[in-house]
């Protein structure tokens, strides 16, 4: 029985990782430019943050609520809107499902490449399109409503760094909740309760800070506030800046991972490849 | 055609180990109607099936192996086993020593399938970036792609269409890019599922030569299904047939066609009819029209039964022939393991 060369296997993840997703971003930008009509969709169709700024900024004009005055609901919503433009987690979970449930799953698994990477691929080629969409809008409300970003180059830092994290445990999240495919074949349910999760433990709806009781100090600890809420909260003053929220986004990256990896394996175990 | 000079050292050293493979499963059964519907919605009723049982072969470097078997008898469901993208119930599948199941990278990386129904080239974008893209995520040499790719799409006569997106070419077509697609790596082993499903017979042909050609240059170890007989007759240097999940028959074409040696096709132009009666005496009437009959009679008698035919009045010329391999296949495929 022939064998492969030890020297085949050999593997160079952060090189190949990153030239992975170079080709694959250009290819997937490539295919998003085809559907011109729906690019422009894209650009517009995420302004929800936008409809709660008007809601809170109205409940805060005749002074704070739960201590946020309406110059930080300002700020933070706008902030909010790049934040949750930004995320992944809704085209990693559909396309996911989708590719197990139409059978195109088959083709990208005998490829020498995770399937996860292509959706993420896609995820960020459609994200690259609304990046011109948000600078000109973002900035445009935060004139229009009064807000102000402001904060110390550590508080930046903390922010970015969050949200960076916190969208990769996002990301870790929502293909696992893709993944259900695999022993659901139909499993938008299960993807719609992390997308619903999301608009509350995300901060979408209102800052986590207004949740009664314990519950706003317990949900500034999970993946959703990191990658949605964070930033905003730290430059709007809300929330301050530490680097404990960056070390706490890292480990639940670490537990993600191991956990997806995990679920990946008996998830294969499980696939009966078929189509529709 | 295509360098690969470490793979021609592989002519006759088994790359593909099945060992006593058995896949099952798990499948929902419910009453029909809507009633059966919202029952199944409280309480779902699944039952074992099994695809394949106790499937063993194993395939050199250099050979074509034909899958043959009707639907639904486990001829995919043994491709997936060996591509990984199933995981054996029972049994093991070994290829280049590697277990596909586990997704090894490296294994990955030599494997290439074509999928007739299943596409890997990306639906909007040209097809060349299509093969840049395959480039990138199988981390190949750019110098050696571009040659590898340059040369297969010279062999599938390409060059007119990789400006296009996939999803606006014809089945041949694009059929055409993703054999082009599948190759890209220079796999070592390479699973063809209905490749020429749908395509005209140009592209057949041209399909089989690149094939042919391909096995030659780089000692590939390739399985093939197909409905087609004319590819497993042009490629195949053994052939499998499954039936109902297990091996009914493994060996070269010609022991195939040998199987039905013990039977012989004697074929009689006519110019009037000839009595029913007479011809049942003589053998089975395989067909019987205006201006031709068909016996089939046992090899032994062949000669006697020609003879008998020439007496005859009303026939004009009498042939001797092998039934159609078809047929030997459809006898083989309706045995019970």
């Amino acid at each position: 029985m022939t064998t492969i060369a030890p020297e085949d296997a050999q593997v160079r993840p952060p090189v190949r990782i990153a030239s992975l997703y170079a080709g694959m971003v250009r290819a997937e930008m490539q295919a998003a430019s085809t559907y011109r009509a729906q690019l422009v969709l894209s650009v517009l169709a995420w302004v929800v943050p936008l409809a709660f700024l008007t809601l809170w900024r109205s409940a805060a004009a005749d002074g704070p609520v739960g201590g946020i005055t309406a110059t930080q609901f300002s700020t933070y919503f706008c902030l909010l809107l790049v934040t949750t433009n930004l995320q992944l987690s809704m085209p990693v979970i559909f396309d996911f499902g989708w590719l197990v449930y139409s059978g195109q799953m088959s083709a990208l698994l005998v490829r020498p490449c995770h399937p996860v990477h292509q959706v993420i691929a896609r995820a960020i080629a459609e994200k690259v399109y609304v990046l011109p969409g948000l600078a000109i809008i973002v900035p445009v409300a935060l004139v229009l409503t009064g807000g102000s970003v402001s904060g110390t180059p550590f508080a930046w830092l903390v922010a970015v760094l969050a949200t960076l994290l916190g969208t990769v445990a996002v990301v870790y999240l929502a293909a696992m909740a893709g993944a259900v495919a695999f022993w659901m074949t139909k499993a938008q349910g299960v993807q719609g309760l992390l997308v619903g999760a999301e608009w509350v433990l995300g901060g979408i709806v209102a800052p986590v800070a207004l949740l009664p009781g314990v519950w706003s100090d317990i949900v500034r600890h999970q993946p959703f506030w990191y990658a949605d809420a964070a930033a905003p909260e730290i430059l709007s003053g809300i929330s301050a800046p530490s680097l404990w929220i960056v070390a706490e986004a890292a480990v639940w990256v670490v537990a993600l991972h191991l956990l997806y990896r995990a679920l990946w394996r008996r998830a294969l175990r499980k696939y009966d490849a078929v189509g529709t | 055609m295509v360098d690969a000079p470490t793979d021609q050292g592989r002519c006759g050293v088994p790359l593909i180990d099945v060992d006593a493979l058995t896949r099952e499963f798990s499948i929902t059964e419910r009453d029909s109607g809507l009633g059966g519907a919202l029952r199944s919605v409280v309480r779902r009723h699944t039952k074992s099936v099994t695809a394949v049982r106790d499937v063993s072969f194993t395939v050199e470097g250099g050979t074509v192996l034909g899958l043959l078997g009707p639907n639904g008898s486990g001829k995919t469901t043994t491709l997936k086993c060996v591509a990984g993208l199933l995981t054996p119930t029972r049994g093991s599948v070994t290829v280049l020593g590697l277990m596909p199941s586990e997704r090894p990278a490296a294994l990955l990386r030599r494997l290439g399938f074509v999928m007739g129904q299943r596409w890997q080239l990306h639906p909007d974008i040209p097809v060349l970036e299509s093969f840049e893209l395959h480039r990138v995520v199988y981390d190949l040499d750019r110098d050696e792609f571009l040659r590898t790719r340059d040369e297969l799409m010279t062999l599938l006569e390409l060059d007119d269409l990789v400006s296009q997106p996939s999803r606006k070419l014809s089945l041949g077509q694009r059929m055409r890019c993703e054999f082009v697609a599948a190759l890209l790596h220079r796999p070592s082993v390479v699973l063809l599922d209905e490749p020429t499903l749908g395509l005209d017979f140009d592209a057949q042909l041209l399909i089989r030569e690149f094939v042919r050609r391909y096995v030659e240059a780089t000692g590939a170890a390739v399985i093939l299904t197909s409905h087609y007989l004319a590819d497993i007759e042009a490629l195949c240097d053994q052939v499998m047939t499954i039936s109902h999940g297990s091996i009914t028959f493994r060996g070269s074409l010609t022991e195939l066609k040998d199987m039905a040696g013990d039977r012989k096709r004697v074929t009689a132009r006519t110019t009037e009819p000839l009595p029913r009666d007479a011809l049942e005496a003589l053998g089975h009437v395989v067909e019987q029209t205006p201006g031709t009959v068909v016996l089939e009679v046992p090899r032994s008698r062949a000669g006697a039964v020609v003879g008998s035919l020439e007496l005859l009045d009303g026939v004009s010329d009498v042939s001797l022939g092998d039934p159609p391999l078809e047929e030997t296949l459809r006898d083989l495929y309706r045995l019970s393991p």
